[in-house]
């Protein structure tokens, strides 16, 4: 068995009206024993979002690819926050020009995970049981989030680890763009798992870009990405 | 099983919640009347919106006789065919308006969280004869109620401005409008459903746009000097 990895990011129905980018960004690496899944969701009222999102997602993978695995939890988001504020500097963004969410997974290869959130979207995991890395504050309403470029403190981040032993585990990192259209979450992250494990990658993420483009709450507008990590025979 | 038999089949809402004076002193030069008309014309308008980015969705709560009742719970507004007319009679129970608008926007039925941040728009000609103080404090300071943007209109000299002032919070409308006829209040719910509408369309449905009161447009067409 080993850990296979996908991400598909599609633009939503009001960027595209308005022949703007897509401002989520979605990025996943394999090394020779550590791997990383990233999706960040770039804020709709920021001018460079989508940069800032890229480039959060950039950063993630940058900085986990040098990074000792057992480095403290507050290292490693304040380390990929400072290189994203460094390769914004780069091109002359102000952070808030860009600001995003960023949410991402980083393994081992044995199994050991380690699930980061700042902001909108959720990450739910299947292992022995169901879990999701934060709740959302009901006290929020929808687009109200911290987010690189406004948080500055390592409270605003949602942190879990977990252990993927089994082929029916697995992860799913989703934009607020799924996560607040979604009802019964836990059979919909089992679903996915089951049918990604099933099927070849290319398959799978073929599978979802079409879910995407097709998502069928009314008045849906805002771009949809997706990270899924999963075991394959 | 498709990931989209997991997708919620209804659209975001976006909530309006009109708090409307109905005391007996609202009887006035008949700006219950004007009230009425204005109001319909607001639901008419948001009814035939697009709907694009978000529902929007109304609810009336009236403040007059004894106590404040939900006249129009929280309805998408295309689904709003017709509504009674409010009538005017008593006292102004305020407060009991900010109870029942706490109520609302507490109760996560009503309001999820995917919703876009609710407007609560007052409307009033007179001075709060209840408790009004205590309600108004539990609407500034509860959990969800706090976030909302809050617009006011007041109808006459005999508002009580300051308490309207408070009740402001929104940093894009921060004035009270203020009405002294049928043609102002209309032009208020013009501006309140302009904004509205373009909230829904945006990109951050969450962002009020700026409303400014003295530039407001008069009726679409001013066909006056025909």
């Amino acid at each position: 068995m080993y850990l296979s990895l996908c991400s598909v990011s599609v633009i939503g129905p009001r960027n595209l009206r308005e022949k703007n980018s897509n401002q989520d960004a979605v990025m996943h690496r394999f090394w020779n024993k550590n791997w990383c899944i990233a999706v960040c969701d770039g804020m709709g009222s920021k001018p460079l979002s989508h940069i800032g999102s890229t480039l959060a997602c950039q950063s993630v993978c940058n900085v986990l690819k040098h990074c000792d695995f057992s480095l403290a939890e507050k290292d490693v988001a304040k380390k990929i926050y400072l290189h994203w504020l460094k390769l914004l500097k780069e091109k002359n963004i102000l952070p808030t020009d860009a600001a995003t969410t960023c949410l991402f997974a980083w393994g081992s290869g044995e199994g050991e995970v380690r699930l980061f959130q700042l902001g909108d979207g959720a990450i739910y995991y299947q292992t022995e049981s169901f879990g999701r890395v934060s709740l959302k504050s009901d006290d929020l309403f929808s687009n109200q989030t911290n987010a690189l470029g406004y948080s500055k403190k390592w409270d605003d981040w949602a942190y879990k680890k977990i252990y993927l032993t089994s082929q029916k585990h697995g992860i799913v990192l989703l934009t607020d763009g799924i996560s607040d259209d979604l009802f019964n979450e836990q059979l919909f992250t089992s679903t996915l798992i089951q049918k990604a494990t099933l099927q070849s990658v290319r398959r799978i993420k073929k599978y979802i870009q079409h879910e995407l483009h097709h998502w069928p709450t009314p008045q849906h507008s805002d771009d949809k990405s997706i990270g899924i990590v999963f075991w394959k025979k | 099983m498709a990931m989209q038999q997991f997708a919620v089949a209804t659209a975001r809402p976006l909530p309006v919640i009109i708090l409307a004076d109905v005391s007996g002193s609202m009887t006035q030069d008949n700006n219950i009347g004007a009230l009425n008309a204005a109001l319909k014309d607001f639901l008419n308008t948001l009814s035939q919106e697009s709907r694009l980015n978000a529902e929007i969705q109304v609810s009336i709560i009236t403040f007059g006789g004894l106590k404040a009742e939900v006249h129009v719970p929280l309805t998408p507004a295309w689904q709003i065919n017709q509504t009674n007319d409010l009538v005017a009679s008593g006292g102004t129970p305020m407060g009991g308006a900010f109870e029942l608008a706490v109520e609302m926007i507490e109760n996560k039925d009503i309001i999820p969280s995917r919703a876009y941040k609710p407007t609560i728009v007052l409307i009033s000609d007179g001075i709060p004869t209840d408790n009004w103080e205590a309600s108004f404090d539990k609407l500034k300071n509860s959990d969800r109620a706090q976030k909302a943007s809050r617009m006011a209109m007041a109808i006459g000299t005999g508002a009580d401005k300051n308490m309207l002032k408070a009740f402001v919070n929104d940093l894009e409308a921060s004035e009270v409008f203020e009405a002294h006829n049928a043609k102002e209040i209309h032009r208020f719910f013009r501006a309140v459903s302009m904004s509205v509408s373009s909230r829904s369309q945006s990109n951050t449905p969450n962002q009020l746009p700026t409303v400014d009161f003295s530039k407001l447009p008069d009726d679409e067409l001013d066909l006056s000097d025909f």
